[in-house]
């Protein structure tokens, strides 16, 4: 149901009226048929410009190339063994960064002491492009996965913390007087009131955290590994296997694409309400 | 039933800005089931007054004697409605009204009973479980009336509650408010610069002065309650609100010669 303003057929004065439509965009196939046509001219100029000799097959290999690339990859008894590595250095460093985030923010968001003495510090941490920390981690955690996450940890948590401390910080004060003339207890405020408050912020957070995290394990693995996605990609490159280099490419999309949209689905589970209304 | 005895307000000053005198010394004894309005211009106190009676804020100087001992602390048998409805947009509105006996950990079958019997009482019987952020703004307000009423408090504290109502929501919630808390009995202070409202609704009148704020006057409505919309076309009606604004022009006129007059 939603809200038109319209003017009255009389006196031409604004009227409300609450009607049920169908607030889908009635062009939507039209719209979904043009951005499918797009794809498809892409991958059509994609595939002409080598084949046409326009570009060397070194530099841009066709699209189908790149499709035997993909099935040759996926096949290759080492494949699931690179994808399981990738896979868990992502994810556990993830896990570990939001985690860390998170307490960190709640830390920041609640004690307001603790965020007069910490915070400059996160804040000179995070100018930092950390993407400089990677030869040293590699040089603390060694050659193999455990310093692949701590570089997912280490560009994941921020988002998480910086937007759990906003969302916590950011609680109405009409709704702290509406607790605090409750007689509701430090514990209960933070459950009821600013936990709840800050998760639409948090999830926003954990979903640029989840990006960062895979953007971590890759660029750990380029550094220095033996294994890997972010490897292979690397070993292709300089094999000068491009169509490999592209399928590895198209791998990692989808892995992004999976995670992103199963944290979309579990963030449209859990902040069901509107979180732009006026109300508190 | 609560009792202003001196009470007075001085923000101290922030950021090189002067100390603030908000109240001056503010005397006044509320009975038990009075209705009593608060009316006043912008800023001459009345919502520091309300958060005082919550024990939001504290006096600088004076005290607020509630039910005999003095309110040091927000009290459970004290109730507020704000200007928003400050309703938590992730509970249903039958959890919003949950919420006080949550805290403060009676939660029972007998209170969502009660809160089934108020929201009916308000006109949300149909809304319980609907999220807050699909209400309009007086239902809105409804439910914010329902989370207060709901727990009973003895006195209900309200600061301009329907000011962001349009006349006819307004208008109808006035008539509801003054028929509810005559029926359950409660003592009410109810903030408000609509002076009509203030006549329609309190058993007495209490007229403030701008910043700092003071009391100036007192205004008897004695008529007899619950009012209906007859009693806004009784020519004492209408007597009453020039009464007040009457009293309102010269605490203005008389605070303007009080600035003159300094250097």
């Amino acid at each position: 149901m939603s809200t038109y303003t319209v003017p009255d057929q009389d006196t031409g004065a604004d009227v409300e009226l609450d009607v049920f439509i169908d607030e889908r965009d009635p062009e939507r196939w039209k719209w979904r048929a043009i951005s499918i046509i797009v794809v498809l001219t892409f991958l059509a100029i994609w595939e002409l410009l080598p084949r046409l000799g326009l570009v060397s097959t070194i530099i841009l290999p066709p699209v189908t190339d790149v499709w035997a690339g993909l099935t040759e990859l996926v096949m290759q008894d080492t494949f699931p063994r690179h994808l399981r590595v990738t896979l868990v250095e992502m994810l556990v460093g993830f896990l570990i960064g939001t985690l860390i985030g998170f307490a960190i923010g709640v830390a920041l968001g609640v004690w307001e002491s603790v965020k007069k003495s910490v915070y400059p510090l996160v804040v000179a941490f995070q100018s930092l492009p950390k993407i400089v920390l990677a030869p040293l981690l590699i040089t603390w955690f060694g050659y193999g996965i455990e310093s692949k996450i701590a570089m997912a940890v280490v560009i994941a948590f921020f988002p998480v913390l910086i937007n759990t401390m906003v969302g916590l910080e950011t609680v109405p004060d009409e709704a702290r007087q509406l607790m605090r003339s409750l007689k509701a207890s430090r514990g209960q405020v933070f459950r009821k009131l600013s936990l709840p408050h800050a998760a639409p912020f948090i999830m926003a957070g954990i979903k640029t955290g989840l990006t960062f995290a895979v953007i971590g394990a890759i660029v750990g693995e380029f550094v220095g590994s033996s294994e890997g996605l972010g490897y292979l990609l690397h070993a292709y490159g300089f094999q000068l296997r491009i169509d490999k280099v592209f399928a590895v490419i198209v791998v990692l999309s989808l892995i992004g694409a999976i995670l992103y949209f199963a944290i979309d689905w579990l963030e449209r589970r859990m902040i069901y309400w509107r979180t732009d209304s006026s109300l508190v | 039933m609560i009792r202003y005895e001196n009470v007075s307000m001085t923000y101290p000053s922030t950021r090189g800005r002067p100390p603030l005198k908000a109240l001056e010394p503010v005397n006044l004894a509320i009975e038990k089931g009075e209705f009593i309005c608060l009316v006043g211009p912008s800023g001459c106190g009345k919502t520091t007054l309300l958060k005082i009676s919550a024990a939001l804020l504290s006096p600088t100087q004076g005290n607020v004697v509630f039910n005999g001992a003095p309110l040091n602390e927000p009290s459970r048998s004290i109730g507020v409605m704000f200007q928003k409805p400050v309703l938590l947009p992730w509970r249903t509105v039958e959890k919003n009204a949950y919420l006080p006996a949550e805290i403060s950990g009676t939660m029972s079958s007998a209170i969502a009973e009660r809160v089934a019997k108020v929201l009916t009482m308000v006109g949300l019987h149909d809304f319980a479980t609907a999220l807050p952020d699909q209400l309009s703004g007086g239902m809105q307000q409804r439910a914010a009336m329902a989370r207060t009423l709901a727990y009973e408090p003895e006195l209900m504290l309200m600061d301009e509650p329907f000011g962001a109502l349009d006349e006819f929501t307004r208008e109808t919630m006035n008539f509801e408010l003054s028929e509810l808390t005559h029926q359950a009995g409660i003592t009410s202070l109810f903030v408000t610069h609509n002076i009509p409202e203030a006549v329609f609704l309190a058993d007495r009148v209490v007229v403030m002065s701008p910043r700092p704020g003071r009391v100036s006057g007192i205004v008897e409505v004695p008529f007899p309650k619950p009012r209906t919309v007859d009693f806004m076309r009784d020519p004492g009606f209408t007597e009453l609100t020039f009464e007040v604004r009457n009293i309102l022009s010269e605490a203005e006129s008389s605070s303007t010669r009080v600035a003159e007059e300094q250097p």
